[in-house]
């Protein structure tokens, strides 16, 4: 259906559909929404008083105030606008391994969740790949949940190879835009620590209420096909290293993975970034109303 | 503990090898992983470092253990037992029925000995028994079980086999698993006696008579007259005056005195014995051993003799209907079957032999070559000539050699089982022996047809034939208490002379424990009857009780009783290869899954 992945049923874009995007402040928008805006406007949302001035709206005088202090003031409402929502999906060559996990069909899946959201909303949205080669033409920014076909068939063609520099990557991308909005970035964040703290500044830096979202693989987290001496070769640098391998060193390597998505938790929370975590062998709509708080969601 | 054999140790030296094996291993297997980032945040032995400090591999840890468990169970590891116990070997031979002075019997006398040891004595009891073969009959009992078990035993009518028992003896004292042997018997122990058993003799020097020798003659088809000849013996000292009466199926038939001088042994013959089933012979006057102061003997079974006569040329055995009380089934070699033995008492195969085991005793006469049952190899000659005709044997004696022309027949080569009876100028021409149970006879030349007075020599050799083949007369051998007979066919069940009958199998082993008339039962009834007598002079002897030579104890050649780990060791190997097995196939089975 639209060239959505196999987890989309009419049941769970129902659901989708009941759900919006929460921001922790008000962004500012590009046109007439429904979240509000740090712009003055003609919400029901009062947001202060201000000094009259000529041609000021008459109605919006506060004549209780003028009785007690002599002067005029005038109510000012907040604005509702658009939320512009950017989804950096990491199609680096680490997300496809191991294969049977699936994890780059995993991020494609929870970005276009997301993206339905937004445009369910009638909020702009932008899918932006990071990584991977030979990548096809973007659609752009989008608008309307007509266009998630747009935004499936696009990440429908791309193909997770080669490397990933996410600090150089998320730069490029924000200076593109220069806009505030909502930001989610989707990856298994396998990458030297430094590149990735570096990386997640630049999100708390710009103007945007950001959420990491990483997944990692059942089999991957288990090393379940791991043991004796193996050779083991990273498949985005291609560094290698001959570890022997039993049961103590499998469980200890499932020790690290957790310590490192916990790590990479913490250090979200403690730089205003939500984040929520998804492994695949969970059933991913399973997943994903589950975790519509972790995410930055609400019904 | 020790080891039997040590040299299989150097099999250890395989698990350097193995070591060597896993250490020179085969190269990493390549994996690609989507991060190598936590392998770094672990402390993983690198291949590496790997190679220079070996790492505990499980899998050679169990390789290892299996061959050094493997290697160890062919060392034969033992561990030295405990002696414990007591092993009490009772003579229950005939010769303890002889009464000791203030018992009953000497076995009675024996088991009150036996049981006052066993009271000074802890731990469990084995209980051997000598007669007739040596035999453990009860084990690990307690005094007190033992005690019962001593007064339910009763001594046999069979005398012991004094080689068998020294046997048992010196092997309880090898095997070392008793702390004590005690041996009570009538024997006792000859010198050097051997340290480790202690001996209990019971009885001293006692004079007894005995009959020592009971069988019947004559009654064959040559000679009719049945005579009875009995052996006396007189083991006391002092002469003695002795009483020998006969009777027949109850019936007194004769009676007769002796004087015996000490340690004197006659023959007594009664002539023109009255034909009976079962005869008995009675010694007075009684003494401590009643069990040799009588015999038994069968005689004729009064029964008509039906013979099976096979030949190319059957009208030669209808020849044989001429003598009284036989019965003659004349038939062609080329149509006979063993259908045909069905019946008969006896078979003569002229210029034939059977393909089959025959079940009836058997004659041959003048046999084709090549048979593959009895494997005769013979000469032909035109004429043969007598050389050695002995005068004493049952076949060919009252034969007139000198009358008797053989004519044309064979020389028989020596043979396997047949002894030669009477000899040619290039070989056997008679020849006789028991196999599969039954008789044969067999002649290089050809008595028939029967003509009786007209080839008197012939017909005389017939007549004994067919009168050992038909056993008729008296029973032929002299049957002991204790000596194993095979059971011949037709027999299905043996009822010994105290009534008890026992399920047999022809061509099986029985062996008579008890002195009496035996009854061989088929299933149409009495096949046959066998008098079993003790007839031991040994065992009447009670004035020198031979002694039990038993020999020095070999000190050095008898090792401590040991517990074998061999066992034990190779079970826990292969446990340990199957329990491998199983990993390796549960992680093949995990990996499919990746």
């Amino acid at each position: 259906m639209l060239g959505l992945p196999a987890e989309f049923s009419a049941d769970f874009l129902s659901r989708l559909e009941h759900l919006r995007l929460k921001t922790r402040r008000e962004l500012q928008g590009m046109g007439k929404g429904s979240h509000l805006s740090p712009r003055r406007g003609s919400s029901l949302e009062f947001a202060g008083f201000g000094h009259y001035s000529d041609g000021d709206d008459l109605r919006y005088v506060d004549w209780n105030l003028f009785a007690r202090t002599d002067r005029l003031y005038v109510k000012l409402f907040k604005e509702e606008e658009d939320l512009l929502t950017q989804l950096f999906v990491d199609a680096s060559a680490s997300m496809a391994c191991p294969q049977a996990d699936r994890k780059f069909d995993f991020a494609r899946a929870a970005a276009l969740a997301l993206a339905y959201v937004a445009l369910a909303s009638g909020d702009r949205v932008m899918v932006r790949v990071l990584g991977g080669t030979a990548l096809p033409a973007s659609p752009g920014m989008v608008k309307g949940r007509h266009r998630i076909a747009d935004l499936a068939a696009y990440l429908s063609a791309v193909r997770p190879a080669g490397g990933l520099d996410l600090p150089a990557a998320l730069a490029r991308e924000l200076a593109l835009v220069r806009r505030a909005g909502k930001v989610f970035l989707v990856s298994d964040f396998l990458m030297a620590p430094r590149a990735l703290t570096d990386g997640l500044r630049l999100l708390t830096g710009a103007n945007v209420d950001a959420t990491a979202v990483q997944v990692l693989g059942g089999l991957e987290l288990e090393s379940a096909d791991l043991s004796g001496e193996v050779e083991v070769r990273d498949v985005e640098t291609g560094e290698r290293a001959v570890v022997t391998l039993g049961t103590q060193e499998r469980s200890a390597l499932q020790r690290a993975l957790a310590r490192f998505s916990r790590e990479l938790k913490a250090f979200c929370l403690r730089h205003g970034l939500r984040y929520a975590l998804y492994v695949t062998s969970e059933p991913f709509t399973t997943f994903f109303m589950r975790a519509v708080t972790d995410l930055g969601l609400a019904h | 503990m020790g080891l039997l054999e040590p040299l299989a140790l150097a099999w250890l030296g395989l698990v350097p090898v193995l070591a060597l094996a896993y250490l020179v291993r085969r190269p990493a297997r390549p994996v690609v992983v989507s991060s190598i980032i936590p392998f770094r945040m672990v402390a993983l032995p690198a291949g590496a470092r790997a190679r220079r400090r070996p790492r505990f591999d499980w899998r050679f840890a169990l390789e290892a253990a299996i061959l050094a468990l493997a290697a160890l169970a062919l060392a034969k590891p033992y561990l030295a037992g405990r002696l414990r116990g007591t092993a009490l070997v009772l003579d229950n031979s005939a010769l303890m029925q002889a009464a000791v002075a203030g018992q009953p019997s000497g076995f009675a006398a024996a088991g009150a000995a036996a049981l006052g040891r066993l009271r000074a004595s802890d731990g469990p009891v084995a209980l051997y028994l000598t007669a007739p073969t040596p035999r453990q009959v009860a084990s690990s009992l307690a005094v007190a079980e033992a005690a019962a078990a001593l007064a339910r035993l009763r001594p046999c009518d069979a005398p012991d086999d004094p080689e068998a028992v020294a046997q048992l003896l010196r092997g309880l004292l090898a095997e070392r698993r008793f702390r004590r042997i005690v041996f009570v018997s009538r024997h006792r122990l000859a010198a050097p006696a051997p340290r480790g058993i202690e001996a209990i003799t019971v009885g001293g020097p006692q004079s007894n008579y005995a009959l020592t020798a009971f069988g019947l003659e004559g009654g064959g088809l040559a000679n009719t007259a049945l005579q009875a000849h009995v052996s006396v013996a007189n083991f006391g000292l002092a002469p003695a005056t002795l009483e020998v009466s006969l009777e027949g199926d109850g019936k007194s038939l004769g009676r007769t005195e002796v004087r015996l001088a000490g340690r004197q042994m006659v023959s007594v013959r009664f002539p023109a014995v009255a034909a009976a089933q079962v005869y008995r012979a009675r010694l007075k006057p009684d003494d401590g051993f009643a069990l040799d102061n009588v015999a038994y003997a069968v005689g004729r079974q009064g029964r008509e003799l039906t013979v099976v006569f096979v030949s190319p040329t059957p009208e030669h055995g209808a020849s044989l209907a001429l003598l009284p009380g036989v019965k003659v089934r004349s038939l062609a070699a080329a149509s006979f079957s063993p259908a045909d033995f069905a019946g008969a008492d006896l078979a003569v195969f002229e210029y034939a032999v059977p393909r089959i085991r025959p079940p009836v005793d058997t004659m041959l006469v003048v046999p084709p070559a090549g048979d593959l049952l009895f494997g005769l190899e013979a000469a032909s000659a035109a004429h043969l000539r007598i050389t050695e005709w002995p005068q004493t044997d049952p076949l060919t004696e009252s034969v007139n050699a000198d009358l008797l022309d053989p004519g044309a027949g064979e020389y028989f080569l020596p043979h396997r089982w047949l002894r030669t009876v009477a000899r040619g100028a290039r070989g056997g021409l008679i020849l006789a022996g028991r196999r599969w149970g039954r008789r044969f006879v067999v002649l290089g030349f050809d008595p028939f047809p029967y003509r009786g007075r007209r080839n008197l020599p012939l017909s005389v050799l017939t007549l004994n034939v067919l009168a050992q083949l038909g056993e008729l007369g008296g029973q032929e051998r002299l049957l002991r208490t204790g000596q194993p007979w095979r059971v011949p066919s037709g027999v299905t069940r043996i009822m010994a002379p105290d009534g008890s009958a026992t399920g047999v199998r022809e061509g099986s082993s029985f062996t008579p424990a008890l002195q009496g008339v035996y009854r061989l039962l088929g299933p149409e009834g009495t096949v046959e009857l066998r008098a079993v007598n003790l007839g031991d002079p040994g065992e009447s002897d009670l004035e020198e009780v031979a002694p039990l030579a038993l020999g020095p104890k070999p000190e050095s050649a008898s090792p401590p009783p040991r517990v074998s780990l061999a066992g034990a060791l190779l079970w826990s190997a292969l446990a340990l290869a199957l329990f491998e097995a199983l990993l390796l196939y549960r992680r093949r089975g995990a990996r499919a899954v990746v």
